[in-house]
């Protein structure tokens, strides 16, 4: 990419940014209408929208970050995005990769879930910065890529393999699939702070991303686990009552009686209003609990953790670890234990707990990257 | 434990035998076998005693059968559920497998109980009225197979039926070819037939290409079971059963179906072969069994009439778990009869977030 190219992307990529700071703001009529649509369609409480729009919506960056996202992004003339609901914030950096790719980008937003595409890209219409730097976006109802062009993709795996098949020849393809976070707690460091830490990165979103965490691995034993699952079961109690739980379907409700059921018979459950932490009693097959502020405690050692992990390990996004100065260590134990190769090393995002749903703005939150 | 286990196992058999056949003595009510069975659980199968303790369930109270807390069939993926240790496994029935690769395991101490229920009940609603027969199964042989409870069924079905048996899914593929070979004697000696396959298995054979000549002579029966899993294209209940039919030249009232699963030792049938009036769809389980509708939140028994998932406690698991909780819809019907809708859907929305069914199966 030239400097020139790469300048006008950085543009385009900052306003964005704008936009998103102006949907964090209550009093700006973009972050008014975000909040009164957002409730009705995504099922959070209100408590948990403001939070995601406050708290996890990403409204900056530093600079270092937005040249390795740019750099990080392809380069087309035009860039196709299908964007998925789940994670009502996630369409502005899906939007911001999009526009560091190609100055002309059409956005095919979630059907359950438009908003905060629809916000993004009417304010950007107005935006001067941004069509200055070439930017036009459009929302379109799908997609019509033709050769030259780029289509990312942000959906289950069974979505991306529709689109893959039906893109025509010459088109870059690149998806973001189904995914996963996991706590490691590693022995010591089991205090207060990490239950409160992943009580925080579990109740973003109610759970529905790929950055959320659904299994903290705890070195220690079972007792131990338990001690720490009764923590982390009181951190998201304290939660549920500054952040409730949003509404749950009768299907869900029922995921969540069958879990119950399930870490019931393998060792403990705490069961409260808000959520639930399960502790496996002899881990042998991993148990993935359903996304509605649950956690699957599951006692290892620091060698049993990759045996029980490795099947799971290609859908693994992010690692929160219970304090920073672990998380040096805990890369290079992680990727020995599941044999991991240096890009797949860094395709996870390695975070402390408490900030694994607001990773740095240097690339899309999941760096893995399906092609066809 | 043994000797206890043992004790508990004659006792289902002898109710067991006393169920179909009245002349049989059997002092035992369903009720006190359950609760006994789950009394023995609580002490020696793990999962079974964590769960209990979890529902406040004590061995010191008295409890009924309704309070047996049911095991979910996930547990069997997860953990060991058998009040022995594995060294004393006669046999490990296992599942077929899910995306996520984990299968379940039901560890047996003894056969001769299962042998027993599965006997009883397939003779009364799939092997009526015939004294021998060449079983054909769509299914490996059960050397290939040793841990599939349905290759074992099939095998015991065959001794039955005088020891006449072919396997046609041999290495991962259907053996056509082997196939209208065995079809093809049946004719010439008109001796009927009981075939046996998945959903997924008749699929295949009746996308064979070319097509072959599969008629079988009369009085032969189709036993049909199991989902599709990915393994073929997935047809409707009313084509499959139309496209065997047409196939193999049996009656409608003759294709069987058999709800089953790894984690029981007992099987449901639908009552078609017997029963002029039956539908398909319907299924009846034996005395030995009991199936509730059960709401899937609260667990607790759905109002008649309404849909629910099915809580089987099963009398014949006597070394796991007596009480199962699957994720099946049902309704149930009067006459020990259940009418079988699905499986029940997960909620958790498509998107980035990996979707339970990846993971609990």
């Amino acid at each position: 990419m030239t400097h020139a190219r790469v300048e006008q992307a950085i543009k385009r990529v900052y306003a964005v940014l704008d936009i998103g700071v102006h949907i964090a703001d209550p009093s700006h009529p973009l972050g008014a209408e975000a909040r009164r649509r957002l409730p009705e369609i995504t099922a959070l409480s209100r408590e948990g929208v403001e939070y995601a729009l406050t708290r996890v919506l990403e409204t900056s960056a530093a600079a270092h970050d937005v040249e390795t996202f740019v750099h990080r992004a392809g380069q087309a003339s035009r860039c196709h995005v299908i964007l998925s609901a789940n994670v009502c914030t996630a369409p502005l950096r899906a939007i911001a990769f999009a526009a560091a790719t190609a100055p002309h980008v059409f956005v095919k937003p979630s059907r359950r879930d438009p908003v905060i595409a629809e916000l993004i890209v009417s304010a950007l219409h107005e935006n001067e910065s941004f069509l200055n730097a070439d930017g036009v976006l459009e929302i379109v109802p799908a997609i019509s890529p033709s050769a030259g062009d780029e289509v990312h993709v942000y959906a289950s795996n069974e979505t991306i393999d529709k689109v893959a098949t039906s893109l025509p020849d010459g088109v870059t393809f690149r998806a973001h699939g189904n995914g996963i976070g996991i706590a490691w707690i590693p022995r010591g460091s089991a205090d207060d702070d990490a239950a409160t830490h992943l009580a925080a990165d579990v109740a973003a979103f109610d759970q529905q991303g790929c950055l959320s965490p659904r299994i903290a691995f705890f070195e220690g034993d079972f007792d131990a686990a338990v001690t720490f699952a009764r923590k982390l079961a009181n951190a998201l109690e304290c939660v549920h009552k500054a952040i409730p739980l949003g509404h749950l379907s009768a299907e869900a409700q029922s995921e969540v009686a069958r879990y119950a059921a399930i870490a019931a018979s393998l060792g403990e459950i705490f069961q409260f209003t808000g959520g639930a932490v399960g502790v496996d009693g002899a881990p042998i097959r991993m148990v993935v609990p359903p996304p509605h502020r649950i956690v699957h405690v599951v006692p290892v050692t620091a060698q049993s953790v990759g045996g029980l992990l490795r099947s799971f390990a290609n859908v693994v996004t992010t690692v929160g670890v219970s304090q920073a100065a672990w998380i040096e260590s805990t890369v290079e134990h992680f990727a020995a234990a599941l044999g991991l190769d240096p890009m797949r090393t860094q395709q996870i995002r390695w975070a402390q707990l408490g900030s694994m749903q607001t990773p740095p703005f240097d690339g899309p939150v999941d760096l893995r990257v399906l092609k066809r | 434990m043994v000797s206890e286990s043992e004790r508990l196992h004659r006792r289902v058999r002898a109710f067991i035998a006393a169920s179909i056949n009245p002349e049989s003595a059997c002092e035992d009510t369903f009720d006190a076998l359950a609760t006994d069975i789950a009394r023995f659980q609580f002490q020696h199968v793990k999962p079974v005693s964590r769960l209990a303790k979890a529902r406040g369930i004590s061995l010191n109270a008295p409890f009924e059968t309704s309070q047996i807390p049911a095991v979910p069939t996930d547990v069997f993926r997860y953990t060991r559920v058998a009040a022995h240790d594995a060294s004393d496994d006669a046999a490990l029935f296992r599942t077929s497998g899910t995306t996520s690769g984990a299968r379940g395991e039901h560890p047996f101490r003894t056969l001769e109980t299962y042998n027993a229920a599965a006997l009883a009940w397939g003779q009364k609603w799939l092997l009526s009225g015939l004294n021998s027969a060449r079983v054909i199964s769509l299914t490996p042989p059960p050397e290939e197979s040793f841990d599939s409870s349905l290759v074992h069924m099939i095998a015991l079905f065959a001794e039955r039926l005088g020891g006449r048996v072919t396997y046609h899914l041999v290495n991962g593929t259907l053996d056509v070819a082997g196939l209208a070979e065995a079809c093809g004697s049946a004719r010439i000696e008109n001796q009927p037939c009981v075939l046996f396959g998945t959903s997924f298995a008749y699929v295949h054979i009746l996308d064979a290409d070319p097509p072959q000549n599969l008629a079988l002579p009369a009085e032969s029966r189709a036993m049909l079971t199991g989902g599709f899993k990915g393994k073929s294209r997935e047809v409707s209940q009313v084509e499959l059963r139309a496209g065997i039919q047409n196939v193999f030249a049996i009656a409608d009232r003759a294709v069987v179906g058999e709800y089953g699963m790894t984690e029981l030792s007992s099987q449901l049938y639908e009552t078609t072969l017997m029963r002029t009036q039956a539908k398909h769809n319907v299924y009846a389980f034996p005395p030995w069994m009991r199936v509730t509708a059960v709401d899937p939140v609260t667990l607790e028994p759905v109002s008649k009439g309404e849909v629910g998932i099915a809580r089987i406690v099963d009398l014949a698991n006597v070394d796991s778990a007596v009480a199962i909780q699957t994720a099946d819809q049902i309704r149930e019907l009067d006459g020990s009869q259940i009418l079988l809708i699905g499986r029940q859907l997960g909620a958790t929305p498509r998107g980035c977030s990996l979707a339970v069914e990846e993971v609990l199966g």
